[in-house]
């Protein structure tokens, strides 16, 4: 076997990718190739980091030296410099914001210093194509322990006391639903994974799956042996081809070392998986609508009980996890119940991968141990809020979440914690909001998803999703009237109480939570005409400040409508009636000038706002 | 199992839904979606209820009642939450006439009627009584709907036959999808598109007509809104009374239930019993209004006069047929009467023949299966052993449609094939059988030209696959060793009936399906004891069915007076009138077309004008099969008796009384009975299978027409036939002969123009 003093581990998650990872991963071979360097360094592609906001990104070992936002102009002078001299490029590295010195090696840069990593423990060192770099970290020593040396009743015994929950959101004790399903009357069992993850702004499970494709398929061979399954189904979504790739591989390559199929490591046991590809609807994501699209037929959820456990696919007991549950499995095997019962909090145990997004510095995938407070993930992480704006609250658990303020930032984030905050732990997704961000707006945006993901079967989420959306339409319109508010509080109870699935149930949460901690904002839209945000189009205006007007007509220039009158060195106005707010006067007003603002209440006889998003 | 509902105890069967046990009980629960038969939805959520230790609330129509549970239905949550559901409902349904507080006036003061009516075509709101919503809205006490009113503004689908499909009213509970796919075995009908904009509908939008629609009619009759309405229905009036009768369209007898207002039939719908259990066909849903009050009915008693057939008083035409009749010297003169009539007036048509004309009397030609199951018995010395209980198919592990079209020919005798499979048997399908049910997968084995060459073979491949009979089957051996001297030809290839064998054989009890079709002409019995001999090899039950309406009680009855019967009189019967020696021909059921062979005299007595009544020197004008009422025998041998549900139209008569003054006429007064009651006493005392028949009598057990206990199952050891090289039959050759879609004069095909476009279609 071959020896390298050097690997050059690229990001190939799909967030580097997209950025050009593939292209800096060939340039890095082709300088390593022309300098003779094939026998002593080895480029090797991996899982995703989590920094995606840095992408492409460059790892090199054993320096643990970090390079971000590579560009295959820079890979020849990288390769002299550092692997030629010795002499790693500080322009190419990691500067932390609002300071100027770079951060060279990884493990000191605050995005990664905090996170604890287990199910991602993987990521960014091995090649998720490859079954024996798996292996090499004591890969499906798990299962195979799993196989040869623990009865399905010590599996289960064993997930149950390292006290793991479901991390699709809903925080079900996983060994509880394997005892059901183990229990239940029915053969054959089948196991299932979730991968349609598809709350805006999470990808967490993509990540895992195109990360580390080895540790979701030993959890779940180890899971088929705990309930006694010989066939289960990884259902993915049709927009994750990375994840659907890699998960391919390593399923051939499981196979190829006798990982699946039949008699597994010679013990006897049979089991095997495949890819069924999700057809593009957020509700497949529903556990029991997903079923139904594995059995092949429209992704409608189905009342429960009876759960998949007991009545599941083809009306067989049926264990569903999602993608970071069944990767956590693994760990937990072979470390121990009471390694993993030891991290995190009181009722959730372990870690939990959040993809922090929206308004925040370092944007990326971070896994934490639960109990962390959402200051340390925000601030200590994510680097807190770019471009000097205040931070405003964060949005957790998607379209079935809530928005979370800024007074409760030293919450202990946990399942239980979140939903007594109003919000829920969901698959994940942290979206940050600045002060910039209306409240109201948001809360639109995500019952406007709901409305259009709603699968249509039940009349509450059908109707009342849609309902909401338009008096929050109205309301943003300012057209919002005082009882607005009531019936809007009226139909999301309806709609929670009514509705058949989880979906529906959870879909007024962004009302709920907005309305709860941000009441001043509704209030605002709809008493005093007034957007607090500047956002709602319809609430806002522009204006020039003639104090500070220095008459350069570069407003006047880029105006669309012509709105804007002024000559040079004087005084520009803008005509309201004419001004359809598109912001372009804001956005050329030189920085030293500062002139043009926005305001809110607009003025009487302003023009109409043009269509506001997702308006039709 | 006991439990609580609204402070009661309750008892209900295991595994019945809360909705279930709380009706069973007396105790309302309203709901939209849930429809006795079909797999719970839970999507209108009205039925939702409060259940003790639960944290959210419970739709009842999808939950198990459970032991000690405690059940709240009507508390204030539950009712405010069940109004506020409603109210979304109506936000995209027109509800102005479901809340309207005038709305039991309106019927008399037809104050409201437009404005629903109107905007979106649904007339039958609230005038028939028939909108479920309607009743649910006065159930949950909804007074105003907050919510604004959504017009969907959908194109109304009017270009199939029979209904109109209006998404516009559909609330979208689902079924119409769910009874298509899970009773019927059709699944055209789907949730299209998603959220707000989900509606139902067809594969790529298509017409009904393409999608394999069979027209039966559940959907319409499970929609609980206007949304699917029978397009004749439409802008007609509540019918005032409803009236049951038996379906005269084919074996299977169903009970349907005819809407009558002003002496007119508004529609048929099924009646929820045995033997259809609320289902129909197509022809049972939507054809009986035409056959009794379409175009073509025979209203008026006609006589030829100068070459013209005109108008006649009843009594007139009545004294020309029987100076007509009289004067055919004896031995030329015959009677044909109708096989589709019931027992009673089938019994006058043959006592007619035999007392007053005294004349050779056939019916229609119509190969019935118990003819040839008579003949089966006659040649090999022992009863067929028959299963004729449809509601045995459904408990069977496996199908075998032996060149049968079953949604078509035999439809309930479908439905027990759709519920055998949905729990879990498998389907194979040989020569006109389609298939399974949809969605589902069928084995197909191609007979070739069919008959017994092809019986042969899969016997010959079951053998080979190792199918044993069970123990106590005699002859075996000697079956085996004349199927190996043989060499049996086997039809489709190797591999296909291996699978074939091999699902039958394990599928124990096999359902084996057939009609006459299958064992018609020369060689027919020949098939037939081959079909045995493979029931005998896999344990399948025989299932023969009878392909027209009281086929089998009329067999009966022409059995037991010493007449042939099922067509075999018939070839006879219409040898002499191809060789011309009939002086006189009394036609009353539904012949090949006389032309040139038409007797010197004719006299027609039919419903419906055909080409021979064209020709008649008489038409006498019969009344129908709902004006006439009898007793009528299904394929099961199930009897029934029904009452007339209509009067006779115009000047039309029923064939008893026809035939009465006919007698009367021809020196035999007194003839028949003046009542039909006991007329069927007489046939119950005559015809053995029918011996203590008492109509309305039990009808929680039905009588079914005796037959003659089975021997000890033994193979017919039969030589394989010679492989005959030979194309299948074309689907139109292979009808022929076999009664067509004709109930006496009325051409169901000629007569209603939806039904000549779905047999286009298919």
């Amino acid at each position: 076997m071959t020896t390298h003093r050097a690997h050059l581990l690229v990001c190939a998650g799909t967030g580097c990718v997209s950025c050009g990872a593939f292209d800096v991963r060939r340039a890095l071979e082709d300088e390593v190739r022309r300098r003779g360097l094939e026998g002593e360094v080895l480029v090797v592609a991996t899982g995703c980091n989590g920094f995606c906001e840095r992408g492409p990104i460059l790892l090199v070992q054993p320096d643990g030296v970090f390079y971000q936002r590579l560009k295959t102009t820079d890979i020849p002078r990288l390769v002299e410099e550092h692997l030629v001299k010795g002499r790693p490029v500080q322009s190419l590295m990691y500067v932390p914001p609002r300071e100027q010195e770079p951060v060279p090696r990884m493990k000191d840069i605050e995005f990664f210093k905090h996170q604890r990593l287990i199910v991602l423990s993987n990521r960014g060192r091995i090649d998720p194509e490859r079954i024996d770099d798996y292996i090499a970290y004591e890969g499906y020593a798990a299962a195979a322990k799993a196989l040869t040396e623990m009865t399905p009743e010590a599996i289960i015994a064993e997930i149950t006391a390292a006290g793991l929950r479901g991390r699709g959101g809903a925080g079900f004790p996983t060994g509880r639903k394997w005892d059901a399903a183990r229990r239940a009357a029915g053969e054959p069992r089948y196991l299932v994974c979730n991968g349609d993850e598809g709350d805006p702004g999470a990808f967490m499970d993509r990540s895992v799956l195109e990360a580390d494709p080895h540790a979701v398929i030993e959890g779940m061979i180890i899971g088929a042996r705990a309930i006694g399954a010989a066939r289960g189904f990884l259902y993915i979504r049709h927009e994750y081809p990375l994840a659907i790739t890699r998960i391919g591989i390593a399923l051939d390559q499981a196979r190829g070392y006798g990982l699946l199929g039949r008699n597994i490591l010679g013990t006897g046991f049979d089991f095997d998986l495949e890819i069924v590809r999700g057809a593009g609807a957020f509700v497949s994501g529903e556990e029991t609508a997903l079923l139904a699209s594995i059995e092949g037929g429209r992704a409608y959820p189905r009342q429960r009980p009876p759960y998949p456990a007991e009545r599941g696919l083809w009306g067989k007991p049926t264990v569903i996890n999602n993608v970071e549950t069944w990767a956590n499995v693994p760990h937990i095997i072979r470390r121990g119940a009471d390694w993993f019962a030891g991290l995190g909090t009181a009722t959730s145990k372990g870690t939990k991968i959040f993809s922090l997004v929206g308004k925040i510095a370092n944007t990326g995938l971070v896994e934490v141990p639960m109990g962390i407070t959402l200051r340390e993930i925000v601030y200590g992480i994510g680097g807190g809020v770019p471009g000097g704006r205040d931070f405003k609250a964060v949005q957790i658990g998607g379209p079935s979440g809530g928005c979370i303020p800024k007074s409760k930032l030293d919450l202990a984030v946990d399942y239980e914690s979140l939903r007594a905050a109003g919000s829920m732990m969901g698959s994940g997704g942290m979206i940050v909001l600045d002060e910039d961000t209306c409240m109201v707006d948001i809360a639109l945006y995500f019952l406007r998803f709901a409305e259009g993901e709603s699968c249509g079967k039940c009349s509450p989420c059908r109707v009342g999703t849609g309902e909401m959306a338009r008096l929050l339409a109205k309301i943003t319109a300012g057209d919002g009237a005082a009882e607005d508010l009531a019936r809007l509080e009226s139909l999301a109870a309806t709609v929670k109480q009514g509705s058949l699935c989880g979906l529906g149930q959870t879909s007024p949460n962004p009302i709920l939570t907005t309305l709860r901690y941000f009441r001043d904002e509704y209030e605002a839209h709809v008493f005093d005409k007034r957007c607090p945000a500047l956002v709602c189009k319809a609430l806002i205006a522009f204006a020039i400040d003639p104090e500070k007007c220095v008459g350069c007509l570069l407003c006047k220039k880029a105006c669309p409508t012509g709105a804007i009158s002024g000559e040079l060195k004087k005084v520009h106005t803008i005509d309201q009636s004419a001004c359809i707010k598109c912001g372009i006067c804001l956005s050329v007003c030189p920085a030293k000038v500062r002139a043009v603002r926005k305001t809110s209440p607009a003025p009487a006889g302003t023009a109409g706002p043009g269509p506001h998003r997702g308006e039709p | 199992m006991k439990l609580t509902i609204d402070g009661r105890e309750v008892v209900c069967r295991d595994g019945a839904t809360i909705l279930e046990a709380a009706r069973g009980a007396g105790i309302a629960i309203p709901s939209l979606c849930d429809h006795p038969g079909l797999e719970p939805f839970a999507g209108c959520r009205i039925c939702l209820v409060e259940i003790a230790g639960r944290r959210d609330y419970a739709p009842a129509c999808a939950t198990p009642a459970q032991e000690g549970q405690s059940v709240r239905t009507q508390t204030p949550e539950i009712v405010a939450l069940r109004k506020k559901i409603l109210e979304f409902i109506l936000a995209q349904h027109p509800y102005a006439c479901l809340i309207c507080p005038e709305k039991k006036t309106c019927d008399d003061l037809k104050s409201t009627i437009r404005k629903t009516g109107e905007v979106t075509g649904c007339v039958l709101c609230p005038e028939n009584g028939g909108c479920e919503l309607q009743k649910v809205a006065g159930e949950v006490g909804l007074e105003k709907v907050d919510l604004p009113a959504v017009y969907r503004n959908l194109e109304v689908h009017k270009e199939d036959p029979f209904f109109d499909r209006d998404y516009n009213l559909c609330i979208l509970c689902g079924r119409c999808i769910r009874v298509c796919e899970e009773v019927r075995g059709a699944a055209v009908l789907s949730f299209i598109h998603r959220g707000g904009s989900t509606e139902v509908g067809t594969a790529l939008g298509r017409p009904l007509l393409e999608t394999g629609c069979q027209f039966c009619g559940a959907c319409v009759d499970v929609c609980p809104t206007g949304a699917l309405v029978e397009r004749t229905v439409r802008p007609k009036r509540a019918a005032a009374r409803a009236a049951e009768i038996v379906c005269p369209f084919c074996g299977q007898g169903c009970l349907l239930s005819l809407g009558i207002r002003d002496d007119a039939v508004i529609d048929a719908k099924p009646v929820d019993a045995a033997p259809n259990h609320g289902q129909a066909c197509v022809k049972g849903r939507f054809l009986v209004r035409g056959a009794i009050g379409g175009e073509g009915r025979i209203l008026e008693p006609r006589v030829r006069e100068n070459g013209e057939l005109v108008p006649a008083a009843f009594d007139a035409a009545l004294d020309r047929a029987a100076a007509g009749l009289r004067t055919a010297a004896e031995g030329r003169l015959a009677l044909l009467y109708p096989s589709q009539v019931s027992l009673e007036d089938a019994y006058l048509f043959l006592e007619f023949g035999r007392q007053v004309l005294k004349a050779e009397a056939a019916t229609a030609p119509a190969a019935g299966i118990d003819a040839a199951l008579d003949a089966f018995e006659k040649k090999f010395g022992r009863p067929f052993p028959a299963e004729r209980r449809l509601s045995e198919i459904s408990s069977c592990r496996s199908v075998l449609a032996w060149d049968v079209d079953l949604p078509k020919d035999h439809p309930m005798a479908w439905l027990e094939v759709v519920r055998a499979v949905r729990g879990g048997a498998s389907v194979v399908a040989a020569g006109l059988a389609r298939g399974g049910p949809a969605g589902t997968t069928a084995l197909t084995l191609d007979i070739g030209a069919g008959g017994p060459a092809a019986a042969a073979g899969l016997a010959a491949a079951l053998l080979r696959a190792g199918a044993t009979p069970a123990a106590g089957i005699e002859g075996f051996i000697e079956f085996r060793q004349a199927l190996a001297e043989g060499g049996a030809p086997s039809p489709g290839s190797g591999r296909a009936l291996r699978e074939i064998a091999q699902v039958l054989a394990s599928g124990r009890p096999a359902a084996l399906l057939f009609d006459a079709a299958a064992v018609r002409g020369p060689a027919g019995l020949e098939t037939l004891a081959w079909l045995l001999d493979i029931a005998h090899l896999v344990g399948a039950k025989l299932f023969p069915l009878a392909r027209t309406a009281n086929e089998r009680g009329i067999h009966a009855l022409a059995r037991a007076l010493g007449q042939p019967s099922s067509g075999m009189g018939f070839e006879s019967l219409w040898a002499r009138v191809q060789s011309r020696e009939l002086e006189a021909l009394y036609l009353a059921g539904p012949a090949p077309d006389l032309g040139e062979l038409k007797p010197p005299f004719l006299v027609c007595q039919d419903t419906h004008w055909t080409r021979n009544a064209e020709r008649a020197d008489v038409v006498l004008p019969a009344a129908a099969f709902a004006e006439a009422g009898g007793t009528w025998v299904n394929t099961e041998g199930r009897v029934r008796t029904y009452q007339p549900a209509l009067p006779c139209p115009g000047t039309v008569r029923t064939d008893a009384a026809i035939l009465a003054a006919l007698a009367e006429r021809m020196g035999h007064p007194g003839f028949g009975r003046p009542d039909p009651g006991a007329v069927l006493s007489e046939i119950c005392e005559r015809v053995p299978a029918l011996g203590g028949y008492r109509p309305g009598g039990g009808t929680d057990e039905p009588f079914i027409l005796s037959e003659a206990p089975g021997e000890a199952p033994r193979f017919v050891p039969l030589a394989p036939p010679a492989r005959r090289r030979g194309r299948r039959p074309t689907a139109k050759a292979a009808a022929a002969g076999l009664p067509g879609d004709v109930l006496r004069g009325f051409d169901l095909v000629a007569g209603n123009r939806g039904y000549a476009r779905l047999r286009r279609a298919r």
